[in-house]
C-alpha cells in the first residue's frame, strides 16, 4: 500500500467517525417497544418511585420497555423547546398548564382524542374533578392530568406560642396576618413571607379582587385593586419588616429560613411537606389569608405525548398508567409525591390520614378557592416583564404604582 | 513526491475542515439566516426581512445593554491590562522561589466561571460576606454589592479582572522574557533610571504583547455574560443590568425569539470585527516590532 492510499483509508476512517457522532441509532430489543419518558417532578426526591412506577407499567405491559430521564425544572422546557426544534422530543414528557398553550398551540403534542375514545378501559370520570379538561385544546385532548398541587401557608407553632398568639385560622385576612406577624418578628425572626414575584402576584391580586388580565386576555395590570395588592406585599418587606428584604435574606432560601425557625409563617407550594417534614419544632398548615376573597394557587401537571411519536399505542397506555391507575397513585401518595389526580375516595382518605401536618386535609380544602396561572402568549417574556418591575419596586427605585403601570406598558408592547 | 504534497496536505486536513465547515462556518451562515426571520423553534422560520434588525435598533433595552458591555468595558479594561503588566512585571524578577506566585496567580484562571462566581457571590454576601465584615472592621458600611443595581458592575468588574489578570500576567511575563538584556546593560551603562528603561525599552519592546493582549481582552469582554448571569441569578437585580450576551441569551431560550436572538448576535459580531479592525488600522501607531 502506498503512502497516498493510506492517507486515504485513514481520512475516510476519520470522517466517518465525526459522522456518526450525529447519527442517532434505532433500537429495537427483542421484539420490545421502547419509548422515551422525559420528567421534571420526579428530582430530587422522588427518583426511586419514578422507578417503582416504570417498573410496574412494564409489568402490566411487557412488550413495552420505558426509558426515563429526569431534568431539572429550571432546564427543562429550554430542553424540551431545543427538542422540539430538532425534531428530537421525547414519545412522553411531562407538561405543565403555564406551558401548555404553546405546546398545543405549535402542534408538537400528540392528539390524545381518539386514542382516548377506542380505549375501552378508559373514561373522562376515572379523573378527578374537571381535571379532565385541563389540557385540552380547541376540543382536542392533548394531554391526561396525572397530579395537582398547591400553595398553602405553612406556621411554625412553637413561635406562635412563644409570643403567646392564637394558631391561624382559615379566616384570618391580611389585616390579622400583619398584626401577628408584628408580634412574631423580633432579633433573628421574621414574622411571614411570601415571594414578590409575577407568580405570587397573579395571586395575591385575585385576593383583593383584582386581576392581572381580563377574560379576554387584555392586560389590567394598573387597576387600583392590583395596585393596593401590590403595596400590601411590599409593605410587608420594606414598611412593616414584619418580611425579610433580599439584602436581609442574603442568599438564604425563604423555605431554609422557615425550616431554621427564622420566618414565622410562610406561603410556599404543598409539595414542601416532605422537605420540612423533619423539622425541630412543630408546625402546621392553613389557608391563606385573604384581604376580599380567597384565592389559592392551583398547579396541574399532565403527561403529554409527541406528535412524532412512533407507537402511539404504547404512548396513550403510558400516558394513561401515570395519569389513572391505582397502584402508580399509590406510589405518589406514599411518598407524598404531590396529590394524584385519579378520580378514587380512598385516596383522598389515605392523603389525609397521614401524620404530618395535622391539617392535611388544608391542601384538599383549597382546591375549592384555587386559580390556576394566567394563560398568555410569550408567557416568559410577559412574566420576565413584569418581574424587572416589580424588582425595581423591591429595590425602592420606583413605588408600587409605578411598578404596575410601567408593567402595564411593557405587557401591552408585547402582546400588541 | 513534492508535487502532491498539496494534496496530502488537503487530505490530511479534512476530516477537520469538513467539521469547521459544517458545524462552525455552517452554523454561522445559518444562523445569519435565521436573523432575516421569525422562529420560536417550533416550526419552520418565516422570512421577515429587516425586521428584527429595525426592532432591534428601536427597543431602548438594547441600548441600556450596550451601554452596560460598554460600561464593563471601561471599567474592567484598563485595571486588568495594567494590573496584569505590574505583575508580570514583578513575577518576571529572578525572586526565588517565583514559580510559586506564577501559579498563584493563574490558578483563578483554570478555575471554571461557575466556580468563581458562586464563591464570589458568598464573598460579596452583605450579611454574611467577607468582604463587607472587613469594610465594617475598619468602621464602614459595605454596599449591598450584588442587591443594588449601582454595584452589579463594579462588582463584576472586580471579579472579573481578579479571574482574568493571571492569564494576561503569563502574556505578558512571556512578552517580557522575550526582550534580551542587551538592552538594559546598554541602558545602564549610560546611568538611564529604572523608570527611563521601562518607558524607553520595556514598553515599546512589549508593545506587540499589549496589543495582543487588548484584542483578545476586548472580544471576551464584549461576550462577558457567565459572571453577570449566576452572580445576579436570584437577586433582585437579576434583569436590571442587562449586557448584550444576556439579552441574545434570554430573547433565544427564554423567549423563544430565535430570530430577534441571531440578529443581537449578528450586531455583536459587527461590533466586534469594527472594533478590530480599528485596532489593527491603529497598531501602527505605538506597535513596534523588533
Amino acid at each position: 500500500m502506498n503512502k497516498k492510499t493510506a492517507a486515504m483509508v485513514l481520512c475516510t476512517v476519520m470522517a466517518a467517525g465525526v459522522l456518526t457522532g450525529c447519527g442517532g441509532a434505532e433500537e429495537k430489543k427483542d421484539g420490545k417497544t421502547t419509548i422515551k419518558y422525559a420528567t421534571y417532578s420526579a428530582g430530587p426526591d422522588h427518583l426511586e418511585d419514578l422507578d417503582k412506577m416504570v417498573a410496574e407499567f412494564e409489568k402490566q405491559n411487557p412488550d413495552i420497555k420505558v426509558e426515563t430521564e429526569v431534568i431539572g425544572y429550571d432546564d427543562y422546557f429550554t430542553k424540551l423547546q431545543t427538542q422540539a426544534s430538532s425534531k428530537t422530543l421525547p414519545d412522553v414528557f411531562e407538561m405543565n398548564y403555564e406551558n401548555f398553550n404553546t405546546y398545543a398551540g405549535n402542534g408538537v403534542l400528540l392528539d390524545l382524542t381518539e386514542l382516548a375514545e377506542k380505549d375501552e378501559e378508559f373514561s373522562e370520570d376515572m379523573l378527578s374533578g374537571n381535571s379532565y379538561e385541563y389540557f385540552q385544546k380547541d376540543g382536542k385532548l392533548y394531554g391526561l392530568t396525572e397530579k395537582m398541587s398547591d400553595v398553602v401557608m405553612y406556621y411554625n407553632k412553637d413561635l406562635f406560642d412563644e409570643a403567646g398568639l392564637d394558631y391561624p385560622t382559615e379566616d384570618w385576612t391580611w389585616k390579622e396576618e400583619l398584626e401577628a406577624a408584628q408580634t412574631l418578628t423580633k432579633e433573628g425572626v421574621y414574622g411571614t413571607y411570601a415571594p414578590v414575584t409575577y407568580n405570587e402576584l397573579y395571586k395575591t391580586v385575585v385576593q383583593n379582587g383584582g386581576a392581572l388580565f381580563d377574560e379576554n386576555g387584555t392586560p389590567t395590570l394598573g387597576s387600583e385593586e392590583n395596585i393596593e395588592a401590590f403595596q400590601w406585599m411590599l409593605d410587608k418587606m420594606l414598611e412593616y419588616n414584619v418580611q425579610p428584604t433580599p439584602e436581609q435574606m442574603s442568599g438564604k432560601s425563604p423555605e431554609d429560613m422557615f425550616k431554621n425557625g427564622e420566618v414565622a409563617m410562610i406561603r410556599t407550594g404543598s409539595w414542601m411537606v416532605t422537605t420540612f417534614a423533619d423539622t425541630p419544632f412543630e408546625w402546621d398548615i392553613v389557608q391563606e389569608p385573604g384581604n376580599t376573597q380567597k384565592a389559592h394557587h392551583v398547579f396541574a401537571d399532565a403527561v403529554v405525548g409527541s406528535a412524532a411519536a412512533k407507537n402511539k399505542e404504547a404512548v396513550w397506555k403510558f400516558i394513561k398508567f401515570m395519569s389513572t391507575d391505582s397502584t402508580a397513585a399509590e406510589i405518589r401518595l406514599d411518598s407524598s409525591w404531590d396529590l394524584p389526580a385519579v378520580n378514587d375516595e380512598s385516596v383522598q382518605e389515605k392523603y389525609t390520614s397521614q401524620e404530618k401536618p395535622e391539617s392535611r386535609e388544608v391542601i384538599f380544602d383549597v382546591m375549592e378557592t384555587g386559580i390556576m396561572p394566567p394563560v398568555v402568549d410569550h408567557y416568559s417574556e410577559v412574566q420576565n416583564a413584569i418581574n424587572e418591575e416589580l424588582n425595581r419596586a423591591i429595590i425602592g427605585e420606583q413605588s408600587g404604582e409605578e411598578a404596575l403601570q410601567a408593567a402595564q406598558k411593557k405587557v401591552t408592547d408585547i402582546l400588541k | 513526491m513534492y508535487k502532491s504534497k498539496k494534496k496530502i496536505i488537503f487530505t490530511f486536513l479534512f476530516p477537520s475542515l469538513l467539521g469547521l465547515v459544517v458545524f462552525k462556518v455552517g452554523a454561522m451562515l445559518y444562523s445569519l439566516y435565521i436573523s432575516f426571520t421569525e422562529w420560536n423553534l417550533f416550526g419552520a422560520p418565516e422570512f421577515v426581512g429587516l425586521k428584527n434588525y429595525i426592532t432591534i435598533f428601536r427597543d431602548p433595552r438594547f441600548y441600556e445593554s450596550l451601554k452596560n458591555t460598554l460600561l464593563f468595558i471601561a471599567g474592567y479594561l484598563p485595571v486588568v491590562l495594567v494590573l496584569s503588566m505590574g505583575i508580570a512585571l514583578l513575577l518576571n524578577s529572578k525572586v526565588k522561589r517565583v514559580n510559586i506566585f506564577r501559579g498563584l496567580f493563574f490558578l483563578p484562571v483554570i478555575t471554571s466561571w461557575v466556580a468563581v462566581s458562586m464563591i464570589w457571590k458568598g464573598l460579596l454576601n452583605p450579611e454574611f460576606g467577607i468582604i463587607n465584615s472587613i469594610i465594617e472592621f475598619f468602621g464602614g458600611t459595605g454596599p449591598a454589592w450584588l442587591q443594588d443595581p449601582a454595584f452589579v458592575l463594579p462588582s463584576v468588574i472586580m471579579v472579573s479582572v481578579w479571574k482574568d489578570v493571571g492569564f494576561l500576567s503569563i502574556i505578558f511575563l512571556g512578552g517580557l522574557q522575550g526582550i534580551s538584556s542587551e538592552y538594559y546593560e546598554a541602558a545602564q551603562i549610560d546611568s538611564a533610571s529604572k523608570w527611563q528603561q521601562f518607558r524607553k525599552i520595556t514598553l515599546p519592546l512589549l508593545s506587540p504583547t499589549t496589543f495582543y493582549a487588548l484584542i483578545i481582552t476586548i472580544i471576551n469582554s464584549f461576550q462577558v455574560f457567565d459572571q453577570i448571569w449566576i452572580m445576579t441569578a436570584g437577586e433582585p437585580t437579576a434583569d436590571l443590568v442587562p449586557v448584550m450576551v444576556t439579552e441574545i441569551y434570554k430573547n433565544s431560550f427564554q423567549y423563544q425569539k430565535m430570530g430577534y436572538a441571531t440578529a443581537l448576535s449578528w450586531i455583536l459580531f459587527a461590533i466586534i470585527i469594527g472594533v478590530t479592525i480599528f485596532q489593527n488600522v491603529m497598531q501602527k501607531k505605538w506597535v513596534h516590532y523588533e
